[in-house]
């Protein structure tokens, strides 16, 4: 009973609006001087040009409306100026006042109270227009001497840095142009993003105030490790071992009472449940794999303390189309291995479906191609701990919640 | 032996709502949860209740656990391997019968899924006593659909000429030297619009009155099939069906019927609810020669033949079954196309690398977790998972293998596919609400399965060789994970 899609319509969390042209005339209610006009919905979308003088000039108004709100002068009042330094050794911005709201989530404070700035977080201000840059040189580097290099030094600081500017400084250290535009992309849409600690370059930014890492996996697979063990010893006390028929059937004829008994002997036990890599692909190929996290990211929420983030909503990891591809079970394994992991009762609580799509951990993989971003959730499913209810539902004597039960999500349609 | 008179799943259909009336409301679903009920081709042993304070029922459990009274499975089903479609073909009705409702192994050959064949075919030549198959459903909806689309296209059209009117209006009264707004618009495109608009109208009507005459290729629109026969093997699987009505010299002449020339469409006659069901006796009845089968994929017909030990395959060549090695080598070879030659798939150097294995280690894995699983060729994806099976709810999962060599010496291990290929998966697959599943197996070297072949088990132990590792893709949006 397949249909073939066109009748199930589109999975509402999976249609991205951003991926349509947009309708740009809700731009002319906001952009109106004291127009308190709403976001309209979004209406019928035109494909091609039907001949009336009508679509035509909805085109222009939409077109006007952009021009207009892009058009609008943008400025900045005294109090909320921001000013910060560029250090290109330090490969950090210096704050010189924090204002504004946006350092609720952004920057560091060190010992001695001078707030710094990572190079994304500096350059994501600089293009919205929060913050002002400055240029510095920096003495070592100028003055050798020391003598001449005075008048020099004063020349060079405080030059004004443009956006262009900012990105020749800065991009190179924010890890390249995809993990800047991740960046912005994720920052724009609300959330709060840091870099993960292990890609951090400059100490004061590397601890951080809140645990990340996963526990040691502690004990699992031991169960079956055990049931190994004492199953060969079963078999070789009963059956005997060694020579014997390879194609045996698992599951003899005989009297069965249920069928998960038969499902039992029809399991193939597997000795590892997680993968261990092995020398060949450990060690320094996992090092320099692009597959690391590469942000952790917040929810947008209003009591965030930059100091106690608590632990992150997603782990994202930011790859580029042109020089990666699907990944290994090695670099995956990798990958996960750096998300801390729930164990199957919490992730069975949303259910069998869920719980598999969600998985014990997932990591959010963001490939760039040429700019454009597809973000994609790979979870760690582990359909080898769900066996599924195999026995058909108990004959119902007035039972018809049971009935429900046992066939668990309710089939579609 | 194929005709038997109104065939097996018309009887199990029937035989779950027994002495109803027939009322002209909406057919009602068979009980598929009794139907259905048994997972596998197997038959449980109900034992009577325990009684521990009676020593006459601890000794009659005593008995009965080393006597047991029932064999699960001493039934054997024959296929027959096909070289020409790489599948196992199952002739018998009443072993077609117990595959597909214990477990859902195989397709009809001619049907979408369930083999509906027979029961299409009785339909279409006026049988009352079958009830409707899933492919009429769906070809109904597909009508109400087009339907849908005609009305909507018409109600665009109508708005459009509207608004043109109106246009035309306003300009005739402002004079044409008015300062209304230029017509940007091509007239060309404007003829080119309107034609499609008709055009559609045209391949409506020509699917409303299937006469293949009306050439609907014209209009630049896809045809819709014109007749049922073409829409049943318009699914992609039937090409393979051509080749094999071809090599075998199936009857493929008009099925003989009892009495009335198919071609007069049957009258349906309706009784008032009051009428006892003994008075009915007008109802016609057909013999049809059945001439569907149903295939098993390898790696089904293997589970059915080693795992569970109910198959047996035979070749074309002879009647005699092949014994479980010789039918584990054939599939072996027939894992790719063309087939290897014999003298290279020998069972004590196994290679392990060989697609037939690799799906197999899956498709076991998922069904013996408990999942139907089914091919997923329809959606670019190996397999497909489905929850009980395909009649209670769509498949949730779809299945991409990745084989794995981490354990090869000096095989490079990033030959991975490229992105474009992931994304145009998990879009088909986002548009049926499937949720793809990458399954990486990690292949063992051919070192590490040496001597299997005179282990007890030994391909137990072979198949537990190999790893797996599975990761659920999803899309995620930015806009809607913020809360």
């Amino acid at each position: 009973m397949e249909t073939d899609g066109l009748t199930t319509g589109f999975d509402d969390g999976d249609v991205d609006l951003s991926d349509e042209t947009q309708d740009f005339r809700f731009l002319a209610n906001i952009t109106k001087k004291g127009g308190a006009g709403s976001i309209p919905k979004r209406g019928e979308k035109d494909f091609e040009p039907d001949g009336t003088n009508l679509q035509s000039s909805t085109l222009d108004d939409s077109r006007n409306a952009m021009f207009q709100a892009l058009s609008v002068e943008r400025s900045h009042t005294g109090k909320t100026r921001a000013t910060a330094t560029w250090h290109p050794t330090r490969r950090l911005a210096q704050i010189h006042e924090q204002r504004g709201v946006l350092f609720k989530a952004m920057g560091r404070a060190d010992k001695t109270g001078t707030m710094w700035l990572l190079p994304e977080e500096l350059m994501y201000m600089v293009e919205r227009g929060s913050l002002e840059c400055f240029y510095e040189q920096e003495q070592e580097i100028q003055t050798p001497a020391g003598t001449d290099g005075k008048s020099e030094q004063g020349i060079n600081i405080n030059v004004p840095m443009s956006v262009q500017a900012v990105y020749a400084a800065a991009l190179e250290a924010t890890g390249g142009l995809e993990r800047y535009q991740v960046y912005s992309n994720l920052k724009r849409s609300g959330y709060i993003v840091f870099r993960d600690p292990e890609g951090q370059f400059d100490d004061l930014f590397r601890n951080v105030g809140y645990e990340y890492k996963a526990p040691p996996p502690v004990g699992r697979g031991w169960n079956i490790w055990g049931l190994g063990i004492f199953g060969a010893l079963f078999n070789n006390v009963f059956w005997g071992t060694g020579k014997g028929d390879p194609f045996q059937s698992m599951l003899a004829p005989g009297a069965y009472r249920s069928y998960a008994e038969m499902y039992k002997r029809l399991a193939i036990p597997r000795k590892e449940i997680t993968w261990t890599p092995t020398a060949k692909a450990g060690g320094e190929k996992a090092k320099t794999s692009p597959f690391t996290v590469t942000y952790h990211v917040w929810k947008p929420r209003p009591n965030f303390k930059k100091s106690a983030p608590g632990p992150p909503d997603f782990y994202v990891c930011v790859v580029s189309t042109l020089d990666t591809r699907l990944p290994s079970l090695a670099e995956i394994d990798g990958l996960f291995k750096d998300i801390p992991e729930v164990d199957r009762a919490t992730a069975r609580e949303k259910g069998l479906y869920q719980g598999l799509k969600e998985g014990r951990r997932n990591v959010i993989l963001a490939t760039v191609d040429y700019g454009v971003i597809s973000y994609m959730k790979f979870s760690d499913s582990r359909f080898g701990d769900e066996m599924l209810d195999v026995d058909p539902p108990a004959k119902g004597k007035g039972k018809p919640g049971n009935k429900g039960g046992k066939g668990g999500a309710p089939a579609k349609k | 032996m194929a005709e038997t008179s109104a065939n097996g799943a018309a009887a199990a259909a029937a035989s779950t709502a027994p002495n109803k009336p027939p009322y002209s409301g909406k057919p009602k679903r068979p009980n598929y949860n009794l139907i259905h009920a048994d997972p596998l081709p197997v038959v449980l042993y109900h034992s009577p209740p325990l009684i521990p304070h009676n020593p006459l029922s601890l000794l009659h459990h005593l008995y009965l656990f080393f006597f047991p009274p029932v064999q699960s499975h001493n039934v054997k089903y024959i296929g027959v391997f096909s070289p020409v479609t790489m599948s196992v073909e199952v002739r018998d009705p009443t072993a077609v019968l117990d595959l597909w409702n214990k477990g859902f192994w195989g397709k009809g050959s001619l049907s979408r899924s369930e083999p509906t064949w027979l029961n299409r075919e009785l339909r279409r030549l006026g049988d009352t006593q079958v009830s409707e198959t899933s492919e009429e459903i769906t070809r109904r909806r597909r009508d109400q659909r087009k339907e849908m689309k005609k009305e909507r296209a018409r109600k665009e059209k109508e708005e459009l000429q509207k608004v043109k009117e109106a246009e035309a209006k306003g300009t005739e009264e402002n004079g044409s030297a008015s300062s209304g707004k230029p017509t940007i618009a091509d007239p060309k495109v404007v003829v080119g619009l309107e034609a499609e608009i008709s055009g559609l109208d045209e391949t409506v009507a020509a699917a409303e009155h299937p006469h293949p005459s009306i050439p609907a290729e014209e209009t630049g629109l896809p045809t819709p099939p014109p007749s049922s026969d073409e829409l049943n093997t318009s699914d992609g699987e039937s090409k393979t069906e051509v080749v094999n009505i071809g090599t075998e010299t199936l009857p493929v002449s008009v099925p003989p019927t009892s009495e009335s020339p198919p071609a007069q469409p049957a009258k349906v006659v309706r009784f008032d609810s009051n009428t006892s069901t003994k008075e009915i006796p007008a109802q016609k009845k057909v013999t049809v020669q059945n001439q569907e089968h149903l295939q098993l994929m390898l790696s089904e017909a293997f589970f059915l033949s080693y795992a569970l030990g109910i198959l047996s395959v035979t070749t074309k060549d002879s009647a005699e079954p092949l014994p479980l090695e010789e039918t584990f080598k054939l599939y072996l070879r027939y894992a790719t196309f063309p087939p290897l030659p014999e003298s290279s798939t020998s069972l004590t150097k196994l290679n392990p690398d060989n697609s037939f294995l690799i799906n197999y280690v899956v498709y076991h894995h998922f069904r013996s977790h408990g999942w139907v699983v089914k091919s997923g060729v329809k959606f670019s994806v190996d397999y497909l998972l489905y929850k009980r099976g395909p009649v209670f709810s769509h498949a949730e999962f779809a299945i991409l293998i990745i084989p794995s060599y981490s354990r090869w010496e000096g095989r490079d291990e990033n030959i991975g596919k490229e992105w474009y290929w992931l994304h145009s998966i998990t879009r088909v697959n986002s548009q049926v609400k499937k949720t793809v599943v990458l399954v990486y197996v990690d292949v063992p070297t051919a070192d590490e399965v040496e001597g299997w072949d005179c282990e007890k088990d030994g391909l137990k132990n072979v198949l537990a060789k190999y790893k797996i590792r599975e990761v659920a893709l999803r899309r995620w949006i930015p806009g809607r994970n913020r809360e």
